[in-house]
């Protein structure tokens, strides 16, 4: 008969005495933790600088908040305070448990299992916790690696994107600040030398300004006293920047998305 | 002595397995996410969700592999219990009042458990069966 299609299931434990003695001991001690304790880790993430020690197994990413926290601090001007003995501490133990505590007791406790017979390895509490323990901390760093690596990876592609689009709006208002100045000139030159003559009207862009990498240039509107200048940029769905140049020089910018109300 | 090809279910369920299971998901998922705080990962829904059920798929994967016989189910209820106190653990933590709604979503997370437990200790099977074929 099949083992795998007996209709009788197995009755003796497939699991080790100590295996179950150690994974009923800490299941009863995490749900006295979770749910008897006012134990609350996360309360350590609500605050946003101030928090205290705790135990953080992927002291990687904090250590990344830490700098965006301070990096923020800096744009707006707060002085850089050094990091509290809280944070170091965090810091220390969770490298420490997640790079070499807990691998080293889960490949110990694999190759000491190894070296022992069935028989010995069945009654060896000791070893059986470090196995557990090394397993605890192993797949609590390996499985949310994958979600974080994800994460990581979402998270640079939109700061490349923003990055890119902030880039490209930089230069393009450089390109409509320097069509600006040649309309300025345009008015200022009489009509005999080619200009407006005090008017916008009849300002043109020449080849060079209206097309460059980053957009397409264009005189949406022109007056004696007003000239509308629209930039369209490369990558653009139905953005664009629309920039109003006033008889006075006072340039303003206006940023329009189609594809918004 | 016969060999089937395929795997089908035992007719009784293991209890000792479905309370290991319960256990293992207790150990493994649960007190890593509440004693290491991984409650950065909750700004992103996308990663919770994977956390959450790919957390629970090793496990399911274990039993399937470790255990004699044909435990496909046996992870599934483990799973559905795991889930009942994850909610309870999460509503206590968050000092929330029950809601129809939460309960509703609690119900769809243990829908979502039990398939993903079921799965891989479907996969679990499929590889013991290949290393009893070695």
């Amino acid at each position: 008969m099949n083992g795998k299609t007996d209709a009788t299931p197995h009755r003796g434990s497939e699991l080790s005495a100590p295996f179950r003695f150690w994974l009923y001991g800490l299941t009863i001690a995490t749900l006295l933790l979770v749910f008897l304790t006012d134990f609350d880790t996360s309360q350590a993430y609500r605050a946003n600088q101030d928090w205290g020690f705790h135990l953080a197994l992927m002291p990687w990413i904090e250590a990344t908040r830490i700098t965006l926290l301070n990096g923020l601090d800096v744009f707006s001007g707060v002085p850089l305070s050094p990091p509290t003995d809280a944070q170091r501490l965090t810091m220390l133990v969770g490298l420490l448990l997640s790079l070499v505590v807990g691998p080293t007791l889960l490949l110990l406790g694999i190759r000491v299992s190894r070296q022992k017979s069935e028989t010995a390895r069945a009654k060896s509490y000791g070893l059986m916790l470090s196995l557990m323990l090394g397993g605890i901390l192993a797949y609590a760093v390996a499985i949310p690696s994958i979600p974080v690596a994800l994460l990581q990876w979402r998270v640079s592609n939109s700061l490349r994107e923003a990055q890119e689009q902030g880039e490209q709006r930089d230069q393009m208002i450089g390109s409509v600040g320097r069509i600006a100045r040649k309309a300025r000139e345009f008015r200022l030159l009489p009509v005999s030398f080619g200009g407006g003559g005090g008017s916008f009207n009849g300002y043109t862009l020449s080849d060079a300004f209206a097309k460059n990498e980053f957009g397409t240039y264009r005189v949406e509107s022109s007056s004696d006293s007003l000239l509308v200048i629209r930039a369209i940029p490369v990558s653009s769905r139905g953005q664009s920047v629309v920039a109003t140049l006033e008889k006075s020089g006072a340039l303003r910018y206006r940023f329009e998305d189609t594809t918004r109300d | 002595m016969t060999t089937s090809k395929t795997l089908t279910f035992s007719r009784a369920i293991d209890w000792q397995w479905v309370l290991a299971g319960f256990c293992l998901y207790v150990v493994f998922h649960l007190l890593p996410s509440y004693l290491f705080a991984l409650s950065w990962i909750s700004s992103d829904p996308f990663s919770l969700a994977l956390w959450a059920f790919m957390g629970l798929a090793p496990i399911g994967f274990f039993i399937g592999y470790r255990s004699s016989g044909v435990t496909i189910l046996e992870p599934g209820l483990s799973a559905m219990f795991y889930t009942v106190v994850l909610f309870l653990g999460i509503q206590q933590l968050q000092d929330e009042a029950l809601t129809f709604k939460a309960v509703a979503q609690s119900l769809g997370w243990m829908g979502a458990a039990f398939i993903v437990a079921i799965g891989s200790a479907w996969v679990g099977e499929l590889f013991q069966a290949r290393k009893k074929q070695k």
